[in-house]
């Protein structure tokens, strides 16, 4: 059933501008003030994502790909797409969301401690995806345990 | 003789701005000094010098203050917690700002434990004479009155809870034991005074800070601190639910470091008759969340 869930995330994913009610006004499916108009593959970022500047954060092992805004975390990217992950304090302070940092670099706006993220964790290649902020794309491999779960998937007529 | 309350929490911090704004500003603390890279705070209804310190520099506690009643005191003190094997030495007067002489503890848990007497009184927000009962100029996001207690965590709690009987005449208000015969000791919710708790100590790692708690009136007020955390984004562990361990009513969230907090009201009356309470494991869910009876397992495992 989980895998059933994560198949259709990755389809939402491709599939961004059909995003449901964040779809500005002419773009939106049964507008009056215009036709929904198929965008071009190249044009198929979140419409939510106001800066098409994002970063593209892809999780492993699910294969699944949001975008992240200039300067938000991973974690924060992660709930505003309706996801979880795990996580506890989204601070920084408790170590719970410690990914693998597969591909791409990320910069923390505040100082991690060096108890909770180590300089040797740091060359290891983890990161700590509730203060990590993607510099350009990057892929994260949860930790084992951890899942990209979509718990509000099934409200969203747009998903289903 | 004895111990009279926790005076004060030292905590690091990785961002010092970030935590002025929540201590000060959803929370609703007051700043009382600030050196050498520390935040000095206090809460509305405190009268001393302050009760949380802010250090710039990783997470998790540098220290806890617990005021004694008289100086004198802190001989005994000393001389109790040598005999125990505990480290302790005297501490200067100016070695915290605003807190005179004191004790230096070591305790079994790798913590650090300052008592001490002489402490500058500021007084609350309120005054002596004639009070309101809040301050007329308002409060700034919830408003904490004060400081309550702190939890902490320890590989050997029967050591800790020992040090703490023996020692500074806590005494235990429940405990959570473990085992065929209930003899294990897992955690202890010890008081000085008459409050439920004034420490707590699960099993766990070294050194450890599981969270520090403000006090607030009641049930509403929890409610409102819940709402001011939402507008404000702060991250909830678990809460507002009640504990069945010290019956108190509870919201748990963490400060920009991740250290966690807690604010706290109700439970009930101790004192020097009270009589110990006793959780076994298989109730240590509803012991701690009464409300839910489930546990994260992130809120016994994540401590800074």
């Amino acid at each position: 059933m989980w895998h059933g869930e994560e198949a259709r995330a990755t389809s939402a994913g491709q599939s961004t501008a059909h995003r449901g009610w964040k779809l500005r006004g002419a773009d939106r499916p049964g507008s009056r003030r215009g036709p929904t108009v198929r965008r071009p593959a190249s044009e198929e970022v979140p419409i939510d994502d106001e800066q098409p500047s994002g970063a593209t954060v892809r999780f492993l092992p699910a294969d699944v790909a949001i975008t992240a805004r200039p300067g938000e975390s991973i974690v924060d990217a992660v709930r505003r797409h309706g996801y979880r992950t795990r996580y506890s304090c989204r601070r920084g302070g408790c170590g719970a969301c410690k990914a693998d940092l597969v591909a791409g670099e990320v910069t923390y706006d505040v100082p991690i401690a060096d108890t909770v993220l180590s300089a040797a964790e740091r060359a290891a290649g983890r990161c700590l995806p509730c203060r990590a902020v993607p510099d350009g794309d990057v892929v994260v491999r949860l930790a084992d345990k951890d899942r990209l779960r979509r718990p509000i998937a099934f409200l969203d007529p747009t998903l289903t | 003789m004895g111990v009279i309350r926790l005076g004060y929490v030292h905590v690091r911090v990785s961002d010092l701005a970030g935590a002025a704004e929540h201590y000060c500003n959803t929370l609703g603390m007051d700043q009382i000094d600030a050196a050498d890279g520390r935040l000095y705070l206090k809460s509305w209804d405190e009268h001393d010098h302050h009760s949380v310190v802010l250090e710039e520099g990783g997470v998790g506690l540098v220290k806890l203050g617990y005021k004694v009643a008289r100086s004198a005191d802190l001989d005994e003190f000393e001389q109790r917690a040598a005999a125990f094997g505990a480290h302790v030495e005297r501490m200067s007067k100016g070695d915290n700002v605003g807190v005179g002489d004191g004790l230096r503890i070591t305790l079994p848990s790798d913590h650090t434990l300052e008592l001490y007497a002489d402490v500058e009184y500021l007084g609350n927000a309120t005054g002596l004479w004639n009070p309101d009962p809040w301050p007329r100029s308002g409060l700034r996001g919830i408003g904490v009155p004060r400081l309550d207690h702190t939890l902490i965590t320890t590989e050997d709690p029967a050591l800790l809870e020992q040090f703490f009987t023996e020692v500074l005449d806590f005494r235990a208000a429940e405990r959570l034991v473990a085992g065929p015969d209930n003899d294990q000791l897992v955690g202890s919710w010890m008081f000085c005074g008459e409050q439920p708790h004034d420490i707590a100590f699960v099993k766990g790692e070294q050194a450890k800070l599981h969270h520090f708690a403000y006090h607030v009136d009641d049930w509403n007020s929890l409610l409102h601190a819940g709402d001011v955390f939402s507008m404000r984004d702060v991250p909830i562990d678990f809460g507002p639910a009640r504990h069945g361990i010290t019956r108190g009513e509870t919201i748990y969230f963490f400060d920009p470091s991740g250290n966690r907090n807690e604010i706290f009201a109700g439970g009930y009356r101790t004192g020097a008759d009270f009589r110990t309470i006793t959780w076994t494991m298989d109730r240590a869910a509803q012991g701690i969340n009464y409300t839910h009876r489930e546990l994260d397992e992130d809120f016994l495992n994540v401590v800074t």
